[in-house]
């Protein structure tokens, strides 16, 4: 989402309106990221809780001219990093260079009636490496470009696109044979 | 291959795009708070300099993270440091009689969020204790703080070329590898310590000798930060460059003098732009040259209230006389002394 740079002006000085409309632009996505990221509804909760925390202590320092959807979400990247460190887990390997990381086909090996697929491909994303899962997040369900990705992650553009394909061909493994059906070819 | 790609976005934007809600009126409640605690340091930022540090929290209420009693410990000299932990461990039950003796860790996982936000104590020896000189423990409580994880990783350097995080090796290091830390490249030599904590995305305890740390991320241009021995610090992190810090050491050296703990309880009102501590019960000396030169000592007591660290680059000695529990207007009034000290010469960012 880009906001006008006057809009982000504005929230640089604390405007109420600007800062209403942040949060209305932006909390479903926050929520979004950290209730598909982490495992329970309460976890989730706090997490965007301090995102927006995040938010509020730096806001100030916000350069109104660059777009909002990095700044807030290299906020939330962080948050959820530090609450997996915190909790000393994500919930498999934590990155995609990690070679112990197992790949485990999650689907079944026949095809996969449709109303199933949403399971299997949700299992088979809830096992991929933190790193690759995160990327998945920001590039599929934040629909941001891979400089905005790299933006938020301090990457390059070039690599932030390698790592999402890494983190596609990952997920193709991790779906095994039904990978066609669920994902196309 | 990007059609591969597209067709697999969409896909996965098809079957798995939607997400159960939070909890009834917690979207409400969270932009009500947004807003009002938004607002209000706006109304208050008058001018751009007074909006620097100012902190979120600025009054003792129920949902703010504040840790309201923070002892320090120290071992004796020459006392072992075996020794000191199982006196600590008596000390610490004997204040906290009934309570168990491990630290109080997480909250159950998936506890509801009212259930979570509970008192809890924290002691953080471990590691620490066997490694540093100047070895200190820290016993929380009580605070209403949401919590729903372990508030401390120890990174412990116990032997040279070592660096352990609960136990799981993260790096074999020498004086010239680094370290990644939330994105952070920390150079570490044999001997030193890394604390983090939620409250401080990295915080350092160093022993042994000098290091540098380059922070590159959530900062407009890479900043070098040289770090002494006995140094505590805060190191920005990704899209937050100013996460607070916790007065760790008992023993800080700062550009502007060291700081000394020892025997007071604090109590820690801010973690924003530094620490702003007050000394709640007892006393703590801090070591500071003036501006004419001359070193002087400043015994702070009972009731007095100063910032120890401003970001991870500058030191700051401030105190209040006859506040406890310093308001809003404290607050403002000490972060403008805050920026107005920091402007002059003697704290030059490294």
């Amino acid at each position: 989402m880009i906001l006008p740079q006057d809009l982000r002006e504005r929230l640089v000085v604390r405007d109420p309106d600007a800062l209403g409309l942040l949060f209305d632009l932006y909390f479903e996505r926050v929520w979004a990221f950290m209730r598909r990221s982490v495992d329970d509804v309460a976890t989730a909760e706090d997490l965007t809780q301090e995102v927006f925390l995040g938010v509020h202590r730096s806001v100030e320092r916000l350069d109104p001219r660059r777009e909002l959807a990095p700044w807030i979400f290299s906020i939330a990247a962080n948050k959820l990093r530090d609450h997996w460190r915190r909790t000393g887990r994500s919930r498999v390997a934590t990155s995609l260079d990690d070679d112990e990381n197992p790949v485990v086909a999650v689907a079944p090996q026949e095809d996969l009636n449709p109303e199933d697929y949403s399971g299997a491909l949700q299992r088979a994303v809830s096992i991929l490496p933190a790193d690759a899962r995160e990327i998945v997040e920001l590039r599929v369900f934040q629909e941001l470009s891979y400089e905005q990705i790299g933006e938020c992650l301090d990457l390059s553009p070039q690599a932030a696109r390698k790592r999402f394909s890494r983190a596609i061909q990952a997920l193709r493994e991790n779906l095994g044979q039904s990978c066609e059906s669920l994902l196309g070819q | 291959m990007n059609d591969s790609h597209e067709n697999a976005e969409r896909r996965m934007r098809d079957l798995l795009g939607g997400v159960t809600g939070p909890s009834p009126g917690y979207r409400a409640s969270l932009r009500k708070r947004f807003l009002e605690a938004s607002s209000a340091e706006g109304s208050q930022s008058a001018t751009p300099d007074a909006r620097d540090p100012l902190p979120m929290s600025t009054t003792l209420e129920d949902d703010d993270p504040i840790v309201t009693d923070l002892r320090i410990f120290l071992p004796p000299p020459g006392q072992p440091t075996a020794t000191f932990k199982q006196r600590l461990r008596a000390e610490l039950l004997s204040a906290n009689p009934g309570q168990a003796t491990e630290p109080t860790p997480a909250v159950e996982k998936g506890a509801p969020a009212a259930s979570r936000k509970r008192r809890f104590r924290l002691l953080a020896g471990g590691g620490l204790l066997a490694a540093a000189a100047a070895a200190v423990a820290l016993m929380v409580q009580p605070a209403d703080v949401h919590s729903s994880a372990p508030l401390w990783e120890v990174l412990q350097a116990d032997h040279p070329g070592s660096i352990m995080v609960d136990d799981v090796a993260l790096a074999d290091l020498d004086s010239t590898d680094e370290l990644v830390v939330g994105g952070t490249s920390l150079s570490v030599p044999a001997g030193a310590l890394a604390v983090s904590s939620p409250w401080s995305q990295n915080l350092a305890f160093f022993e042994n000798s000098a290091v540098s740390f380059a922070v590159t991320e959530g900062l407009d241009e890479p900043r070098v930060i040289e770090l002494r021995s006995g140094f505590v610090f805060s190191a920005p992190h990704g899209g937050e460059p100013d996460d607070g810090l916790l007065p760790l050491a008992v023993r800080i050296e700062t550009d502007c003098g060291v700081l000394d703990f020892q025997g007071a309880t604090l109590g820690i009102v801010s973690e924003q732009e530094g620490v702003f501590v007050a000394v709640v019960d007892g006393e703590a000396s801090f070591t500071f040259e003036n501006f004419q030169g001359d070193t002087e000592v400043q015994i702070v007591e009972s009731g007095h209230l100063f910032s120890v660290l401003r970001n991870d680059h500058a030191s700051v000695y401030l105190h209040f006389e006859d506040e406890m529990c310093p308001g809003r207007e404290v607050i403002l009034a000490l972060a403008e002394q805050i920026v107005t000290f920091a402007k002059t010469d003697r704290i030059v960012p490294r």
